[in-house]
């Protein structure tokens, strides 16, 4: 891990999904509209990001290149939503972004150096080198980075790097009223998320665990679909600089369990390339020396 | 089951199918052209035969090499931005120890320094097809260069790893059948193997090379098996990831319909078929280790080698597109 890095801690118990944290990051980084007054039906604009989702408070869907923090809403009710039983219903929120992997996929496979690992341990895009390639984007396995059709660049959370180089915390966790997401050292961070779920566990609220780093603690799920299934802390790409507090398995918050890094594919990949090529030069070469053509008359058609 | 964290980099599109399936046409043709004068018996009649059709060849692969770059350019949309792939940006923040750009982590800096150097052969290449065919004369050293062992030998490991590239790079992704597996840099070069010997059958059918096209048929009926083994261990690879019904059994994008008429039936059966059942060229044994050309239908190996490069155009469209079709 980077010295002194910096990160967030996102605890999704305190969350109430009041996007503070999503308009801040627009504002401060000047991100233009991606979203507009278009219903889902409209396939094109789903695909270009320009679509409201309309179904739910979660109108943007999830990150993009205009939207670099994005509040899910989960929603665990049943699908009969006319009944007045509401046991066992709840809803989950969790404020998205960049994670700033300690093994960043879209930094490793950068082919200009657009992508970079700041002195803050963060991730951060050089919009005047990247070439939008969108090799990047097919790498990351949270779905974060993406294309902008607009400026033919990439796209994401940087942590508000230019904050950060005056000795600020970033625009979201600055804005965030129920202290959901907190801006600090990483270490400090893992300390105080120790905390928070070792106090909830105390409360009986079980179900708390870390993404992003192993903590040491497990728990269960104390309800929705998922009641009573096992969960523990994950460590997964490395170590995220941005870290999360679940209370479900991660699947229910659009993260993948076991995300893992493209470059595992690089080395065998190559590998079994080379052996094919060598296959396919061997026998390329014995079809051609195997034809030692008599220079006799050839037979007639 | 696809993967729904990800998001797809719109590399799925015709520009890059066309992009990746030129690219692999080039690489092919010119490991014909190594294959052709590294093997042939040069005492033998069939080596003028062989120098002849890989002298035509020789006009393929740099004016397809010209088009990827091409292609590659106007996919960025911005054309001077291609050059901070190549030399590092003075803005870059991290510097390296050369001027030029080089990232061994990222397949994509590999492969376009890969197709840099692949461009010097395909060059020589095409200035030895047209000293053939005496539009150029002089420059001696492009006649020497061009049968060189061991110029053709490294041009042949460099059109291979041109046509193992662009399956390393969709193989170090976090995309849908792309990141399933490893086995896509050994499928590109087999196909890309396989279409260059296809523009061979083609050529040497057209010149009526009857010697040369044996060896090609010869090498096509190994080659579209190589290509079926990997391509049969890729589906397994798949089925094990749990995927392989978006190869299979998709049928929005017709991915499944190419996979199956145009990559398992033009580019795999079809030249296999042929051969099992004699081929165009049809050869006789004249003594313990030499053959004679006894038979050959005129225009049907280059009929085989057409359906083979509409199969591999197939594959492209099939490998770049089912990481779309995933999601649909």
């Amino acid at each position: 891990m980077t010295e002194n890095a910096r990160g967030m801690f996102v605890d999704t118990s305190v969350c109430t999904g009041c996007k503070a944290c999503q308009v801040a990051c627009k504002q401060w980084n000047e991100i233009e509209p991606g979203a507009g007054p278009i219903p889902m039906t409209d396939e094109k604009a789903v695909v270009e990001h320009r679509a409201f989702t309309g179904d739910s408070y979660d109108n943007t869907g999830h990150l993009n290149a205009y939207d670099w923090r994005h509040v899910k809403f989960i929603e665990q009710i049943g699908p009969d939503r006319s009944t007045s039983d509401r046991t066992g219903a709840r809803w989950l929120m969790m404020s998205d972004s960049c994670k700033h992997c300690e093994q960043a996929g879209c930094l490793e496979v950068c082919p200009t150096g657009a992508l970079y690992r700041t002195q803050f341990g963060s991730v951060d895009i050089h919009q005047d080198v990247c070439i939008g390639c969108r090799y990047c984007v097919g790498a990351c396995p949270f779905g974060v980075i993406e294309f902008n059709k607009n400026t033919g660049r990439v796209n994401k959370c940087i942590l508000c790097q230019d904050r950060l180089e005056q000795g600020m915390s970033t625009a979201c966790a600055k804005a965030c009223p129920t202290s959901s997401l907190t801006y600090g050292k990483v270490d400090d961070l893992k300390r105080m998320a120790a905390d928070r779920v070792r106090a909830l566990h105390a409360r009986g609220q079980t179900d708390a665990y870390i993404y992003g780093w192993d903590l040491g603690n497990s728990g269960t799920i104390t309800a929705g679909p998922n009641k009573n299934a096992a969960v523990k802390d994950m460590e997964v790409v490395g170590g995220l600089n941005v870290f999360y507090l679940l209370m479900d398995k991660p699947e229910v918050y659009s993260l993948p369990s076991a995300p893992s890094l493209p470059q595992r594919n690089f080395a065998p990949s190559a590998g079994v390339s080379l052996i094919s090529a060598a296959v396919l030069g061997v026998t390329g070469l014995a079809a051609f020396r195997r034809r030692r053509m008599t220079d006799a008359a050839v037979t007639a058609d | 089951m696809p993967n729904p964290y990800v998001i797809e980099p719109h590399w799925a599109n015709w520009m890059l199918v066309l992009e990746m399936f030129v690219a692999g046409v080039a690489a092919g043709t010119f490991l014909f052209i190594a294959l052709a004068n590294l093997a042939t018996d040069r005492s033998k009649v069939s080596a003028t035969e062989d120098q002849d059709v890989a002298a035509r060849a020789g006009f393929v692969p740099l004016p397809l090499m010209l088009l990827v770059g091409l292609i590659l350019v106007v996919d960025l949309g911005q054309p001077l931005r291609f050059l901070n792939i190549v030399v590092r940006s003075p803005l870059a923040p991290e510097r390296g120890p050369l001027p030029l750009m080089f990232n061994s982590n990222s397949p994509m800096n590999w492969g376009t320094w890969v197709i840099i150097v692949f461009g010097l052969f395909a060059t020589v290449a095409f200035l030895d097809a047209l000293w053939h065919r005496r539009v150029f004369r002089g420059v001696s050293l492009v006649e020497a260069l061009s049968h060189n062992p061991i110029w053709l030998a490294v041009g042949a490991i460099f059109a291979l790893a041109t046509g193992a590239y662009s399956g390393v790079l969709l193989n170090v992704t976090s995309q849908n059948v792309w990141g399933d597996t490893f086995l896509m840099g050994g499928l590109y070069v087999a196909f890309s193997a396989l279409s260059g010997m296809a523009v061979a059958a083609i050529v040497a059918d057209r010149a009526g090379a009857r010697r040369t096209a044996a060896a090609v048929q010869n090498a096509l009926f190994w080659f579209a098996a190589v290509a079926g083994v990997l391509l049969l261990l890729f589906v397994v690879n798949l089925a094990v990831a749990g995927r392989v019904t978006l190869l299979l059994a998709d049928l929005d994008l017709l991915v499944a319909p190419a996979f199956w008429i145009g990559v398992v039936g033009l580019a795999i059966l079809y030249p296999l078929v042929t051969y099992w059942r004699g081929g165009p060229v049809r050869v006789k044994r004249t003594g313990s280790t030499t053959l004679a050309v006894a038979g050959y239908d005129l225009g049907r190996l280059a009929i085989v080698g057409a359906g083979v490069l509409l199969g591999v155009l197939a594959f492209r469209y099939v490998l770049l597109f089912s990481a779309l079709a995933a999601v649909t």
